[in-house]
């Protein structure tokens, strides 16, 4: 039988034969659309279609060292919302003045009201992090992969996300706590 | 009931993506794809970002046993670091193996190490080292590599694999071998526009704009094809990146003498930093060193990744090796 291209050959042939970057939409536009989903809601679709596009013009600076291209996706499409987020933040600010963006992330739309309260008080940074360890189930050298961060900073920054989470959700499981929330 | 597992829990219930969801997102990019094609240019393959690379035969506990770095010289000021860079541009200039003529190969053989995490509880790291051979064409290429035995950096990594019930650890013995293109780099020999073709792409990192500098010079001395003009052009490129600091006279894995030059990570728990031998104009290895109060509480000057070059030389074919490389 033969072996199956990896994602790395496909991106590589890819810069001669532009079409063989299909490959690597057919193998992973679910994954992602489906990690879109979860941190964006209704916008998955124009997310995961982006993501894909930016890739395409971004193939030349893969690290053809990876097989898999699913963190640097990953990687790609939270910048891809993390830009809209951000695109829709100014817009609220500009309408509304700064007092009027308390801004609920996202994610908030879906979850338990402590877990989004939550994570709404985690750094950014530490959020996006988190999520694509927890929810996109990439390793520390994955997710260091698709930020173009230090591996010690990733540890570091689930270190901190995670210390903040439990202390907000048992803050929450309180009978105290659940009356704040 | 861990935090981690409440967030996994909690995750929001997914479907498949529709059908005209994935058509439309196909057709973007098929017509992305169609103009790509019309344009009828191949695409220049750009320095791959190497985060921590890979390599060489250090037997296991050899890595293990050189993952603290010795640090000999105090910390100076940014202009004694850009100095040892400059010393090492001149030197690069006139001493760099020149592009493989037809028929030629430029052998790149380095001996990496970079970390592998557990992340669920209890945590742990360990380190794999690899040996990497690259052969470098003037159109293709060949890359082969021996991943070793890992091994932990410290005993609370081994305590914790053991609490969790010693699972396999990853790694073990194997060789991957595959051809590669091997492409000629775009940076610029005169260092203001390799500077500044460095920086447009550092800017787009989330990483600080001086450890993104640093990785794409690494990049580009790993993997592209560069004349003698723009190694010079890389590390008097490197020289100008703000923060750079001279960590001073240290000794790599491999126990040859160098320059190490730094940056910093944005919460100086981590430095990167180029070894140079700045006689010779020779890159000697890309180290990854922790810091005090770094996550992995490892002792400050632990090395958690590195690519460690031991060869860098034209040979005749794609299965030659130089004198002194032993087939790892």
């Amino acid at each position: 039988m033969q072996p199956r291209e990896t994602d790395a050959d496909a991106i590589r042939r890819s810069l001669r034969a532009p079409e063989a970057f299909r490959i690597v939409f057919e193998r992973h536009f679910e994954p992602v659309h489906r990690y879109a989903q979860q941190r964006s809601g209704l916008d998955a679709d124009e997310v995961a279609a982006e993501t894909f596009v930016r890739a395409f013009a971004a193939r030349a600076r893969y690290d053809l060292r990876r097989p898999d291209a699913r963190p640097w996706l990953l990687g790609i499409a939270t910048r891809v919302m993390l830009g809209r987020w951000e695109r829709e933040r100014r817009a609220r600010t500009a309408m509304n003045g700064a007092a009027g963006v308390a801004a609920a992330e996202p994610e908030a739309r879906a979850l338990p009201r402590a877990v989004a309260v939550a994570l709404a008080a985690l750094r950014p940074d530490d959020r996006e992090t988190l999520l694509l360890l927890a929810w996109a189930d990439l390793s520390y050298e994955q997710i260091a992969s698709a930020l173009d961060v230090p591996v010690g900073t990733v540890r570091s920054r689930i270190s901190r996300a995670r210390r903040l989470l439990r202390a907000r959700l048992a803050e929450t499981s309180t009978p105290e706590g659940s009356r704040r929330v | 009931m861990s935090e981690l597992h409440v967030l996994r829990r909690s995750a929001p219930a997914t479907a498949a993506p529709s059908e005209a969801a994935r058509a439309r997102a196909l057709a973007l990019l098929e017509g992305r794809i169609r103009s790509e094609r019309h344009a009828d240019r191949p695409v220049a393959r750009t320095p791959p970002l190497p985060r921590r690379a890979l390599v060489p035969v250090l037997a296991a506990a050899a890595v293990a046993a050189a993952a603290v770095v010795a640090v000999v010289a105090t910390r100076t000021t940014e202009p004694a670091a850009a100095a040892v860079l400059e010393r090492a541009a001149e030197a690069a200039r006139g001493h760099a193996p020149p592009l493989p003529g037809p028929g030629e190969y430029l052998y790149v053989r380095s001996v990496d190490a970079s970390l592998a995490t557990r992340v669920d509880e209890p945590s742990y790291s360990v380190l794999l080292p690899h040996v990497r051979e690259v052969w470098l064409g003037p159109g293709s290429g060949r890359m082969r590599t021996t991943t070793g035995a890992p091994t932990f950096l410290s005993e609370r990594d081994r305590a914790r694999w053991i609490a969790a019930g010693r699972p396999p650890l990853p790694g073990a013995t194997r060789v991957g071998d595959t051809r590669i293109r091997s492409r000629r780099s775009a940076v610029p020999a005169d260092p203001a526009a390799a500077y500044a073709h460095l920086e447009a792409q550092a800017r787009t990192k989330d990483s600080s704009f001086a450890w993104a500098m640093f990785q794409l010079v690494g990049g580009e001395f790993r993997h592209m094809l560069t004349t003698p003009a723009q190694r010079a052009a890389l590390y008097a490129a490197a020289a100008r990146v703000p923060g750079i600091d001279l960590v001073g006279d240290v000794t790599d894995r491999v126990g040859r003498s160098g320059v190490a030059i730094a940056v910093l990570t944005d919460d100086a728990t981590a430095r990167l930093q180029l070894v140079v031998d700045p006689g010779s104009g020779r890159l000697l290895a890309e180290e990854e060193v922790v810091l005090e109060g770094n996550a992995f509480a490892y002792p400050a000057g632990t090395v958690i990744a590195h690519t460690t070059y031991t060869h860098v030389e034209l040979v005749d074919g794609v299965d030659a090796r130089p004198a002194g490389a032993p087939e790892p």
